[in-house]
């Protein structure tokens, strides 16, 4: 047996269908217990592009190259990345086939394997990469026995039976997972996929049972929001230039109590040169119009909150929809030398990085790994020559490294920020007038100097390194691993600032649940175990993560 | 005494004791504060300006001008001596220019005279340390020429490395932008600025927090201080003695400086860098 166009999608879909019934799944098998178990939803969410194939009869290499385009656009996570990249490689293996033999399966596994390995810097074993590279093996031997000769269905037997023995085993390459009992997610991921091409390949697709929408992350909380406790749907910002006449501070008093009678959520800043604005309201015009009666508007921001709510729990189409709509091609003309774009969370974690400079943010982080499509988009809408791209987590870096490639017109520089302060180190660090290859010299040295603390809430429990972790426990991470473990985030920050010398200078972001108070009780912890460091707090707004704090 | 006059302006940092000492003549640039009559330099008491800038009350300095100038320069003509102005930035300030043009009229009228000008591109004790050395060699016996050629030779060896501690009046000055100066005190960034060789102010770096900001300073004597455990390095504060003292310490210790002169940011520089403004004055293989 063969396989031609149709049956090849046929085997796609079926495999998307597979790891979208089993997200939640792979998402538990995660190794730490941070809630960032978004393997499942990356990878499933990756695949589920080939969805968007509207015709499918065509030529094996036409369908193959299709998907390979598709699929590495919607990238997500590492395992996403890992993922598209095998595919792409294996659609190279299919240009000018017209029907696929056994033997064409064996060189598609190859290309593909050897694609995901080039794309990750450190190849770790008992990882997705370790299932594919024995799947590929045993696949590239039975080709050269001579087995198996037209016979597809039982050439891909053979491998997913190779494969799940070697996802068995990743248990005894990485401590970890043994630790934990576990198999690795990500080729828990691959060996899904594969599982389903097979069950299509015997005539049986995997349907899709899983019919919840893949909002990514929070769904529940998402959904027990009600739309209308909006009350003003408008969230409008805006920055004044003040004129003359309102140089000066607290001149614009009665601009204040204008905005204030506005709706609510105010904010208002004044110094002696500029207002800035922030409400909720029902007439962001109206807001608009006083506001340059008091000088030129800088930069205007309105956002419909109930649209941006409904999207986030509408149905998956509606998502596409929205995000498509919202996506209209915004392509900025490259007029600057040099331009940003940075992947964050929490509107003040945001608004640090547009002060800093930033043109465009992506919403993304741990739980929530922008597309390479999103990545390009950002970068796209970026007026730049040159786009720096800062996507502050590791688990972005691959996506971004991928979106970099695809991009042509402009020269893309994915910076290896693995943290939101390595960012915005980077970020303060960039000089206008020096050139991209100082820039990055300097931005590299900034990021090597910053010590990372993150603090957020065990997810489920677990044993590591035989240390029991309970669920609702925080965890204190260091630099991206786990450093404390403790009841309370001001224990973990104690204990990890403890360990630490030399530091002068501190800057802690506090996230979405905690208040400003909260926030400098940890300050004042900090300070009398690093009594030589400044320290500044800035109300950072992002969600999971309770603190954010950076040590240089 | 000396048959040549080395004349510089305020713009030096020097103050009258230094001059004195030096034997230099200095003359005033005016200092206009928000609400008050222009004052010359020296009448200005420079810890009461600090006060003044704490409150946030806006300071703009006038340049010397021609007027002075010739005025200044025939004294030192009329009592039969030659004249080498060693000049503020014209990067900076028109005050060197106004200088330029006496000594050429002056030059003119007394063609027996030598008359020089020299614009540094320097600033604070920047200049006042390449007056320093002039003044050293002077002593040492050296002609006018001569020491107008050292001057004209190693003024852009004549570093300045500076951080200030409140971004507000770099953003009052229009050398930062609002946005920036806003996040930037948030985040606690402090520039690491020079004189270019342009005698123009820029911003070249950030560090995180001020000792980061200071210990850039010293940091810069090993990228390009020649020979720092012979020299004569100059320290100047904008009303931050203990950070001055911080750095003096700390390059003696990292770089054996042989001799560190403390003294204050003056007011021309200090009305736009603001108190807490701290800065590096040495001889480097480039600025």
């Amino acid at each position: 047996m063969k396989l031609d166009g149709p049956a090849l999608y046929a085997m796609m879909l079926s495999a998307s269908n597979a790891l979208n019934n089993n997200r939640e799944a792979i998402n538990n098998m995660n190794v730490f217990p941070v809630p960032d178990g978004d393997t499942g939803i990356n990878m499933s969410l990756t695949l589920d592009a080939v969805k968007q194939i509207d015709d499918p009869s065509v030529k094996v290499s036409d369908l193959s190259k299709k998907i390979a385009s598709v699929i590495l656009r919607a990238a997500r996570g590492n395992s996403g990345a890992i993922l598209s990249l095998f595919f792409r490689g294996m659609s190279k293996a299919f240009v000018d086939v017209e029907e696929v033999d056994s033997a064409d399966v064996a060189r598609a596994f190859r290309k593909g394997t050897d694609e995901a390995y080039r794309a990750v810097m450190n190849p770790t074993e008992g990882t997705i990469l370790t299932v594919m590279r024995k799947c590929t093996e045993a696949a590239e031997q039975a080709a050269a026995e001579g087995r198996f000769k037209g016979d597809v269905r039982g050439m891909f037997e053979y491998i997913v039976d190779i494969g799940a023995d070697a996802l068995a085993h990743t248990p005894d390459q990485l401590p970890i997972l043994k630790e934990v009992n576990v198999v690795d997610a990500g080729g828990y991921g691959f060996m899904t996929a594969l599982n389903g091409m097979l069950a299509a390949l015997n005539k049986k697709p995997v349907e899709l049972i899983n019919t919840t929408p893949a909002t990514e992350s929070g769904e529940a909380d998402f959904a027990n929001f009600d739309t209308d406790s909006i009350t003003f749907p408008y969230c409008t910002e805006c920055i004044v230039e003040k004129s003359e006449e309102f140089a000066g501070e607290d001149k614009a008093e009665e601009l204040h109590k204008f905005v204030g009678g506005m709706g609510d959520s105010v904010v208002f800043a004044e110094d002696d040169t500029i207002i800035k604005i922030h409400v909720h309201t029902d007439h962001p015009g109206l807001v608009l119009d006083k506001a340059c009666e008091y000088g030129m508007l800088v930069t205007v921001k309105v956002e419909n909150m109930r649209k941006q709510h409904s999207a986030l729990v509408a149905s998956e189409q509606e998502v596409k929809e929205a995000k498509e709509a919202e996506r209209a091609p915004v392509i900025a003309e490259p007029v600057n030398e040099h331009g940003f774009v940075s992947v964050c969370m929490g509107e003040g974690v945001r608004s640090t990085f547009l002060d800093l400079g930033v043109d465009n943010t992506i919403f993304g982080g741990q739980t929530m790994n922008p597309s390479t499509q999103d990545i390009i988009d950002g970068v796209m809408a970026t007026p730049a020559k040159n786009v720096f791209v800062l996507p502050n987590n590791k688990n972005i870096y691959l996506v971004a490294v991928q979106a970099a490639k695809l991009v042509k017109d402009r020269n893309v520089i994915v910076m290896e920020t693995r943290s939101v302060p390595q960012g915005i180190s980077a970020m303060i660090a960039y000089n206008a007038d020096a050139s991209v290859e100082e820039n990055v010299a300097m931005m590299n040295d900034a990021i090597a100097a910053v010590k990372s603390i993150s603090v957020t809430h065990a997810v489920r429990d677990t044993v590591i390194e035989g240390e029991r972790i309970e669920n609702g426990q925080m965890l204190g991470m260091l630099d991206g691993k786990i450093a404390h473990v403790a009841d309370t985030s001001e224990e973990c920050i104690e204990n990890i600032v403890s360990g630490m010398t030399n530091a002068s200078f501190v800057t802690v972001f506090y996230g979405e649940d905690i208040s400003e108070d909260q926030a400098n009780g940890v300050v004042d912890i900090i300070s009398a175990k690093l009594p030589d460091a400044e320290i500044v707090v800035v109300n950072g707004g992002q969600p999971i993560y309770t603190y954010i704090i950076s040590v240089e | 005494m000396f048959d040549y006059v080395i004349l510089t302006d305020s713009g030096s940092d020097l103050t009258v004791e230094q001059a004195k000492e030096l034997d230099i003549s200095l003359i005033d640039l005016s200092l206009l504060v928000e609400g008050g009559e222009p004052r010359k330099n020296r009448d200005v008491d420079v810890k009461g300006f600090y006060g003044l800038l704490r409150e946030k009350k806006s300071a703009s300095t006038a340049a010397v001008n021609i007027q002075d100038f010739l005025a200044a320069m025939s004294e030192c003509v009329d009592a039969g001596k030659d004249v080498l102005y060693i000049g503020f930035s014209s990067g900076l300030s028109s005050t060197f220019s106004a200088g330029y043009n006496a000594a050429q009229e002056l030059a003119e009228a007394h063609p027996d005279r030598k008359i020089y000008a020299v614009d540094t591109l320097c600033a604070s004790l920047g200049q006042g340390l390449i007056v320093y050395l002039a003044a050293k060699m002077r002593l040492e016996g050296k002609s006018i020429e001569e020491v107008r050629d050292f001057v004209e030779q190693n003024k852009l060896n004549l570093c300045h490395w500076f951080t200030v501690d409140d971004l507000f009046f770099l953003k009052r000055g229009g050398r930062v932008s609002a946005a920036t100066a806003v996040v930037g005190t948030m985040l606690g960034i402090k520039p690491v600025m020079h004189v270019d060789n342009a005698g123009k102010l820029i911003k070249v770096t950030t560090a995180r927090g001020r000792r980061a900001s200071i210990d850039a300073l010293a940091a810069k004597i090993g990228e390009t201080g020649i020979d720092p455990a012979n020299q004569t390095m100059f320290i100047c504060h904008g009303d931050c003695i203990e950070d001055a003292e911080y750095l003096a310490e700390k390059i003696k210790k990292d770089y054996g400086v042989k001799e560190v002169v403390i003294g204050y940011t003056g007011v021309v520089i200090g009305s736009h860098s603001g108190p807490g403004t701290l800065a590096l004055f040495y001889l480097g293989t480039e600025r």
